[in-house]
Parts: C-alpha cells; sequence; structure tokens
C-alpha cells in the first residue's frame, strides 16, 4: 500500500511542480521511464510470488535506468540511437507484458 | 576456457527471447528469496522500508515529468495544418478573384480596343485580332463540341486521412500523362480549343504532375477532369474515339477501371486562359 501511495504521491509532485527538462536529458526519458515500469511490474511480481525485496528492486530499478540511459547515449554515438532505442523497448515491453500476465495470474487466476 | 560439465545446449545464445518470456523476473529476487530463507528469515521482506517509498516516489516524478515534458499537445499538430490549408484556401481564392478581376479588366481592354479599331476603319485588323485571341486562349469562346468526363477508378480512393501518399493503391489513378495523351488525340480530332476543369490549355500551358496531383497552368486539379474541348462536334468524337486517344482511353478504362463518359454539346463553353505576360520575346523583323 504504502509504495503505491508513493508512486501517487510522486506523480501528483511532479504534476503539480512541473519542472522543465534540460534538453541533453530528453532523449533518455522515454527509455528511462520504460524501465522504470519494467523494474516496477517486476517488483508487483515479486511482491505476488511472495519473494519480494526490497534492495533487489532499488537495485535492479537503478540500473535498469541507468543501463537504459547508457544503451541511448551509447547508440546515439554510434548513430544507431533509435535503432538501439527500439531494441530496448522491445525487450523491456516483453518483459513488462510477461510479468504482467503473471500479475493477472496471480490476481484474476485466469 | 573451463571445460564444461554438461554439453551447452547449441542454441542457448539464440534463446534471448525464450528466456525473456519464461523469466522475466530478475533472477536476483529468488536468489535473495533463497538466502533469506537459508538464514531463516521470511522470504520476502516488508513493503515499508523508507528506500522503497523514496524510489516510488522518484519513479511516479519521473513518470510525470516525462509525460509532461514529452508529451506533444494532442490539437497542436491539426492546428497547425488547419492553418495551412486555411491560408492555402485564402490565397487560393485571393487569386481566383485577382484572375476574375484581370479577366474583366481585359474584357475592358477588348471592347476598347474593338472600338478604336472601329473608329479608325480597320475591321481587318480588328478580325485578326479576335482570330488571334481565340488561339492564343486569350479570350473565352464557345460552340459546338463534346465534353470528356474522365475519373480515377473507384478503389483508388484517397484513404480516410486523405493522403494520397499512404494510399497504396495508386494503379486507378488517372496520371498526367494520361491526361496529355487523352488533350493530344483531342487536338488531333480537331480540337480548337480545349480546357481542363475550366483551365484553359494555351500555347504556354503544361499539364504536370505534382506528387499526385493533375497540374494545369500551375493550377491542382482533383478529380473528376472535366475536358472540354470546342470543335465539330459529332466529328470530332469519332475521330477522337478511332484515334490514338481514344483508344488509350478504352485500354485505360478497361485495364484500370479508370471511368470515363463523353458527350457532345451544342455549345460548349471554354474559359480564357491566364494572360500570357511576354517580358522578354518580341515579334522579329522578317527578312524582305
Amino acid at each position: 500500500m504504502i509504495p503505491a501511495l508513493g508512486l501517487v504521491a510522486g506523480l501528483v509532485i511532479g504534476l503539480l511542480l512541473h519542472p522543465d527538462v534540460p534538453l541533453w536529458l530528453q532523449p533518455y526519458l522515454p527509455i528511462a521511464v520504460v524501465a522504470a515500469l519494467d523494474a516496477v511490474f517486476g517488483a508487483v511480481r515479486a511482491v505476488m510470488d511472495g519473494i519480494f525485496n526490497d534492495r533487489v528492486f532499488v537495485i535492479s530499478f537503478l540500473s535498469n535506468v541507468v543501463v537504459a540511459a547508457l544503451i541511448v547515449f551509447l547508440g546515439d554515438q554510434l548513430g544507431v540511437g533509435s535503432q538501439l532505442s527500439t531494441g530496448v523497448v522491445v525487450v523491456l515491453g516483453l518483459r513488462i507484458f510477461s510479468n504482467m500476465a503473471a500479475i493477472r495470474r496471480h490476481l484474476f487466476h485466469a | 576456457m573451463t571445460s564444461t560439465t554438461k554439453p551447452r545446449d547449441p542454441a542457448a545464445s539464440m534463446s534471448l527471447i525464450t528466456e525473456l518470456m519464461t523469466h522475466p523476473l530478475d533472477p536476483a529476487y529468488e536468489a535473495a528469496a533463497a538466502r533469506r530463507e537459508r538464514a531463516g528469515r521470511p522470504r520476502a521482506t516488508g513493503l515499508r522500508s523508507p528506500m522503497l517509498l523514496i524510489v516510488c516516489i522518484l519513479v511516479g516524478v519521473g513518470l510525470a515529468v516525462s509525460a509532461l515534458a514529452l508529451r506533444v499537445p494532442l490539437g497542436t499538430a491539426k492546428q497547425q495544418h488547419d492553418q495551412l490549408v486555411g491560408s492555402i484556401t485564402s490565397r487560393q481564392s485571393d487569386i481566383d478573384s485577382d484572375t476574375a478581376a484581370i479577366n474583366k479588366l481585359q474584357k475592358q481592354i477588348t471592347g476598347y480596343q474593338t472600338q478604336a479599331l472601329k473608329h479608325a476603319h480597320r475591321a481587318g485588323l480588328s478580325t485578326q485580332l479576335s482570330r488571334l485571341s481565340v488561339l492564343t486562349g486569350a479570350v473565352a469562346v464557345k460552340g459546338p463540341g463534346l465534353k470528356l468526363r474522365v475519373d480515377d477508378a473507384k478503389a483508388s480512393d484517397t484513404d480516410a486521412q486523405g493522403n494520397p501518399r499512404t494510399d497504396s493503391s495508386s494503379e486507378g489513378r488517372v496520371t498526367s500523362s494520361d491526361m496529355q495523351i487523352i488533350v493530344n488525340g483531342l487536338w488531333r480530332a480537331g480540337a480548337e480549343a480545349i480546357s481542363i476543369n475550366g483551365q484553359r490549355l494555351t500555347a504556354q500551358s503544361a499539364i504536370r504532375f505534382a506528387g499526385e496531383a493533375i497540374l494545369v497552368n500551375f493550377r491542382p486539379l482533383s478529380p473528376p477532369y472535366t475536358i472540354t474541348a470546342v470543335g465539330a462536334g459529332d466529328d470530332m468524337e469519332q475521330k477522337f474515339q478511332s484515334g490514338m486517344g481514344g483508344i488509350y482511353l478504352k485500354g485505360l478504362m478497361d485495364d484500370y477501371g479508370i471511368r470515363s463518359s463523353l458527350s457532345t454539346s451544342k455549345s460548349v463553353q471554354v474559359p480564357a486562359g491566364p494572360a500570357p505576360s511576354l517580358t522578354y520575346a518580341e515579334v522579329a523583323k522578317e527578312k524582305k
């Protein structure tokens, strides 16, 4: 419950503060968000499986975001930024969907 | 490296997608749970750690910020599009009204010209002038003739957005070269003046393609195309039908489903063309 409240609080804070994102950071945002979502869905599934570990979650979240940003940065330097981003989105998207499927099985037994 | 104890699955390096689908969860969770179990603690930790809360707030802020920063307001693109379309239409209507004014003035000039010539008792010059202006398309003409309606095939309608670029079925579309062949057929059949959708074909007219639109006199036309030709009515129709243009058109109809209809009329009107502005050309003196 508390993490969900934290998420909502974060959303509200972000919406209210409406901070300006510096231009150099903007290419990394979408990938970082997808990576963060992947970590979040993984955590939800872990909670349902009964093996949640806060340390693992925090580390996986941070490493996901950093690696995603790194991949985009590297791709931009090599001139294949959009292709690499697509790859990252596909892989993370697959993970999100299969985690989502597990969560669904837990929740609805279907 | 080390000699493997178990023969490796030869496809192991290619099982990325399978791996992703079957074990989407970070393996660290499983490992940590096993470690905690060995230490005699419950497999899962609680959800009350402050670190977790901080990260959750961070995720929330990140989501909100990126949504705000990256979202392209839905209306903006459409607004700009509408604005551009609006300015095109207004310019177009400006051009139309200017053209109408020019034509009116031209008519006045022609009237004064005939009057002046009549006063000067040079009727021969007057008839020559009117003949030449008919030939050059400077004045509207009417007379017996035919109307030929050509339209794209039914299946080649533009897609929902009206964007011909995303539309793949361009087979049944009338192209500029079709139009050129048909018009040339009409000239050969004895047409004396031709207009397409109200655009008079003059010596300076070109039938061109710009993207998917046919341009005549640099004005884009939209189907259906109505070709009006002044000439010897039925005779011209027969000549056209049996000539190259008619045969080509029939081929278009049979092979691509392009629709066309031809009707002769006792009196058709062909409007004047855009006034040609001659800046450099002048009459060459004939050698005597």
